[in-house]
């Protein structure tokens, strides 16, 4: 199991966000992870990237212990992420994002640095190349020295799974990636997705609202309500599951007074 | 000698708590924090100055006192509305823009500094007030502007305290206090609320500068010397908390007097930063607060 | 960032940078050697030297305000260690400059470390309380310490010395200080357009994020004051080994902290060039204004707050928006050159 998590909880005054969650995800699997809004699911990815600290419970990353361990750390084990309110560096160029993204696996330290070694150039103008190779292929080479601010919601979520992917990382946490996005962008982005995760191997989560894309993206769905996982299968097991269709809609609308009252309102309309 | 030292200490830290609620009160409401708070302190002890030389000094104290509190009030609003308006829209916030606040305010404070000194000068100004001799508790040497002190300052929280609390616009101020959007769509005049939120909190520290200039004289510099105090007032109370603010002054200046008078008392001003610091370390939300850093 | 690589590299700096990124650097140096011989007297060299420690100082507090994004006031505190550090090392010690410069500058780095650690659980306006405080901590420890010179200060700093040959006017001094502020403007831009520049770009913007990405934010925290104090000390120490000599926490007092900030504001928080422009603009206003102190006070108070309100990016962001444009459009033309 590339990642796997036991009993994971985690409550913010008093809120219990995340309840004893079990979780394995094997090496190569593309996942989704469902649930209405407030289900705890970007706390789960939280909790699993370092963010938060749970409050009980463990966390495996290629069977080694990750519980607890903070944000910088997970990174440099290979775990990425994305973030529903993206969080890009606006401030910095397209290609300066991707390249922060780089960083875990730079060499050089600031001495170095200060005296413009020649190792630091070359390492320098290979990380670029590098990145140049990465925004041909997310489809922003032609954007490369603009602010990040200048790029659109599409090309900005574009932009984030970049700078994920400049980490060469084994694990891809996304977290609503197509969120906001036209159906164009929507297959767009899924379709650099999968290209991206066939040619690197790489392991994805992805949580998302948009129906489409978890039916035709992801092998498994694990589905989340207030902090528990309430099911998981196939996309189109999770689909017909009672439970889950509870949680979205509430329980079905039987035959009651209100119903045939509007029922006899709409025929007379 | 101890009873001396925690008269002082109790009134000075009832002027620094008025400071601090000048401040929590301001970042409560617009969640700005104004440094230069302690050059309106100043301006308040002078301004208190130039009330009670009017009509050759017949003025009396308690009137020099409303007319500069309320003078100080209006003069916060102006500043507010000419100069912090353009940057409290943007936010507050620990992004350039937060910090571009700071930096505002700073440099404010040293515009402030130099007007008062093109005005009234470096010396420092003792005011022309004569309370009648100190009252005697036993041994206990009381100076009535001490009274002064806690009595008018008793009385502003509680006026402020009610004006929040049992006023229709002290309920909208927190209203904007909580949330500008959700006030503005419920009808709140947000603007106007903002610039009253920071009227009051100028107007509460003016108030200060004019009930310690008696003791502690006139001086431009005033205002230097208070703001890390009276930060460290918020701090220690809980910055935001208004009732904090009150009582990280009481401590701050016990804390400080006592300090002074029994151990070095030439590192005097540097006690209540030595305690802001030691609080900030240890528990930042102060005794009262309660500050939430945002994660994800 | 500074290599503007896409279609520019047969242009003639690109060709000396490539040779060594110093090479640039080198031939400004020299082209600067005649610069105390332009001067009209003695009293413009010694603002041409005053301007280089300016310069130097404002390029560390560029490095942690504007890169790091940490709100300090308190940069004038450590160039007072800079500063009292290499002339106790010298006078009491018998340090030669030699060797009291980089002393300094490592007690004035660790004493930024020092300040560095509250910048982990401190924010804005905290994080700015608390290096106010501790600047002014230094300045009144200072002031009341004998061994220190109290308030009269330290004079007969002795100026540096190889062999016979002393630094002891202001023209030799000049030709100390300037390949020392050269240097120190290099270094900054290899520093932030290097990997580390960039972590430290992206730990102002949001943290969070730039720790998901893989970095050590406390660290580079750390770092970042590191630096900074770096800059700071040397400004101090060269300054305090300056003709004539002398110390004193008058010169170490808000004013000078305003000073810094302005100047650091004027140019753009975090732009280098800004930075050495406003440095030049703030350190002659700062003389000719020198007669009315508090005057003084107004007036650079003004600006930064003008400054912050009506072009928040400084001299420095109008120079940047000039060349981005620029290469929006030509990007723009190149595009359109593809089309067709």
């Amino acid at each position: 199991m590339l990642l796997r998590t036991e009993q994971l909880s985690k409550q913010f005054d008093g809120l219990q966000a995340i309840s004893s969650v079990d979780f394995e995800l094997a090496e190569g699997e593309v996942r989704g992870l469902i649930g209405p809004n407030g289900s705890g699911k970007s706390t789960f990815f939280n909790l699993v990237s370092g963010i938060y600290n749970p409050d009980a419970g463990r966390v495996w990353f290629e069977e080694k212990e990750i519980t607890g361990m903070e944000s910088h750390l997970t990174a440099e084990r290979g775990i990425a992420r994305t973030f529903q309110l993206l969080r890009m560096f606006t401030e910095m160029t397209v290609l300066e994002n991707l390249m922060v993204g780089h960083h875990v696996h730079g060499n050089y330290n600031a001495l170095a640095a200060t005296f413009g070694l020649r190792h630091v150039r070359e390492e320098d103008a290979r990380v670029r190349e590098e990145m140049m190779d990465l925004l041909s292929i997310i489809g922003l080479v032609d954007y490369a020295e603009l602010p990040a601010s200048e790029l659109s919601i599409g090309q900005r979520r574009l932009l984030a799974l970049g700078r994920a992917m400049a980490m060469r990382p084994k694990l891809l946490l996304l977290d609503e990636p197509a969120a906001g996005l036209s159906p164009y962008n929507v297959d767009n982005m899924m379709r650099i997705v999968m290209e991206l995760r066939d040619r690197y191997g790489l392991t994805v989560v992805i949580i998302e609202h948009i129906l489409r894309v978890v039916m035709e993206v992801c092998e498994r769905v694990t589905v989340l309500d207030y902090g528990q996982k309430i099911s998981e299968g196939t996309p189109d097991q999770v689909k017909e599951d009672p439970v889950v269709v509870e949680a979205y809609l509430g329980k079905e609308i039987k035959d009651t007074e209100l119903h045939s009252d509007l029922k006899s309102k709409a025929e007379v309309i | 000698m101890l009873f001396n030292f925690i008269i002082i200490g109790l009134s000075l830290g009832l002027i620094y708590g008025l400071v601090a609620l000048g401040i929590s009160l301001i970042y409560r409401g617009i969640d700005v924090v104004h440094f230069a708070q302690g050059e309106i302190f100043m301006l308040g002890a002078f301004v208190g100055l130039v009330a009670l030389k009017l009509h050759e000094g017949s003025v009396p104290y308690w009137l020099a006192l409303i007319v500069t509190t309320i003078f100080i009030g209006i003069l916060g609003v102006v500043i507010e509305r000419l100069f912090y308006r353009r940057l409290t829209e943007g936010g507050g916030g620990y992004t350039v823009a937060g910090m571009s606040i700071i930096i505002c305010g700073f440099g404010m404070s040293m515009v402030l500094m130099g007007i008062a000194f093109i005005i009234w000068g470096n010396e420092s100004k003792s005011y022309p007030v004569e309370f009648g001799p100190a009252i005697f508790l036993g041994e206990i040497f009381l100076p009535r502007t001490y009274i002064w002190i806690a009595v008018v300052g008793v009385v502003l929280m509680i006026v402020l305290s009610l004006f929040m609390y049992k006023t229709k616009l002290g309920l909208a101020a927190r209203a904007v206090a909580f949330s500008r959007e959700t006030a503005y769509l419920m009808g709140v005049n947000v603007p106007l609320m903002i610039s009253l939120i920071f009227g009051l909190g100028c107007a509460v520290t003016g108030a200060a500068g004019v009930l310690i200039a008696p003791i502690l004289f006139a001086q431009i510099q005033m205002g230097y010397v208070m703001i890390l105090k009276a930060f460290a007032a918020a701090v220690v109370g809980g910055f935001g908390s208004l009732p904090g603010a009150i009582l990280g002054g009481v401590i701050v200046g016990l804390f400080e007097t006592l300090c002074a008078g029994y151990l070095w008392d030439e590192y005097k001003d540097i006690y209540a930063f030595f305690l802001m610091l030691v609080v900030l370390m240890i528990r930042p939300s102060g005794l009262l607060g309660t500050t939430v850093k945002v994660k994800a | 960032m500074i290599d503007k690589t896409l279609a520019t590299a047969a242009s003639p700096l690109a060709r000396l940078r490539a040779m060594h990124p110093l090479v640039p650097w080198v031939l400004t140096g020299i082209v600067l050697v005649p610069l105390p011989w332009l001067a009209l007297n003695e009293y413009q060299i010694y603002m041409i030297d005053f301007t280089c420690v300016m310069i130097l100082a404002s390029v560390g507090l560029n490095i942690i305000k504007g890169f790091a994004g940490q709100v300090t006031v308190g940069h004038i505190g450590l160039f007072a260690i800079g500063a009292y550090s290499s002339a106790i090392l010298s006078l009491n010690f018998g340090f030669p400059f030699w060797l009291s410069l980089p002393c300094a500058v490592a007690i004035t780095a660790m004493a930024g470390l020092i300040v560095g650690i509250p910048s982990f659980r401190l924010e804005g306006a905290y994080l700015a309380l608390v290096t106010l405080g501790l600047s002014e901590s230094v300045r009144l420890f200072i002031i009341v310490t004998p061994y220190l010179g109290g308030t009269i200060g330290i004079g007969n700093i002795p100026a540096p010395q190889i062999g016979d040959f002393a630094f002891d006017n202001w023209t030799r001094y000049y030709f100390l200080l300037m390949p020392v502020t050269l240097l120190g403007i290099y270094c900054s831009f290899r520093i932030l357009g290097s990997r580390v520049g960039r972590a430290f770009k992206a730990l102002r913007e949001d943290p969070i994020a730039a720790a998901a990405a893989g970095i050590n934010v406390r660290r580079y925290k750390l770092l970042a004051f590191f630096i900074s104090a770096i800059y700071a000390g040397t400004a101090g120490a060269m300054w305090a080994h300056m003709d004539p000599g002398y110390i004193s926490p008058n010169s170490i007092t808000l004013l000078e902290m305003v000073t810094m900030l302005l100047i650091v504001v004027l140019g753009g928080i975090g732009n280098i060039w800004g930075g050495i422009i406003g440095a030049i603009i703030v350190t002659i206003v700062h003389d000719l204004t020198a007669p009315y102190p508090w005057y003084q006070f107004v007036l650079y108070g003004g600006f930064i707050v003008i400054t912050v309100l009506y072009m928040p990016k400084g001299i420095g962001g109008l120079i940047d928006r000039y060349f981005v444009t620029r290469r929006f459009i030509e990007a723009r033309k190149r595009r359109l050159k593809d089309a067709t």
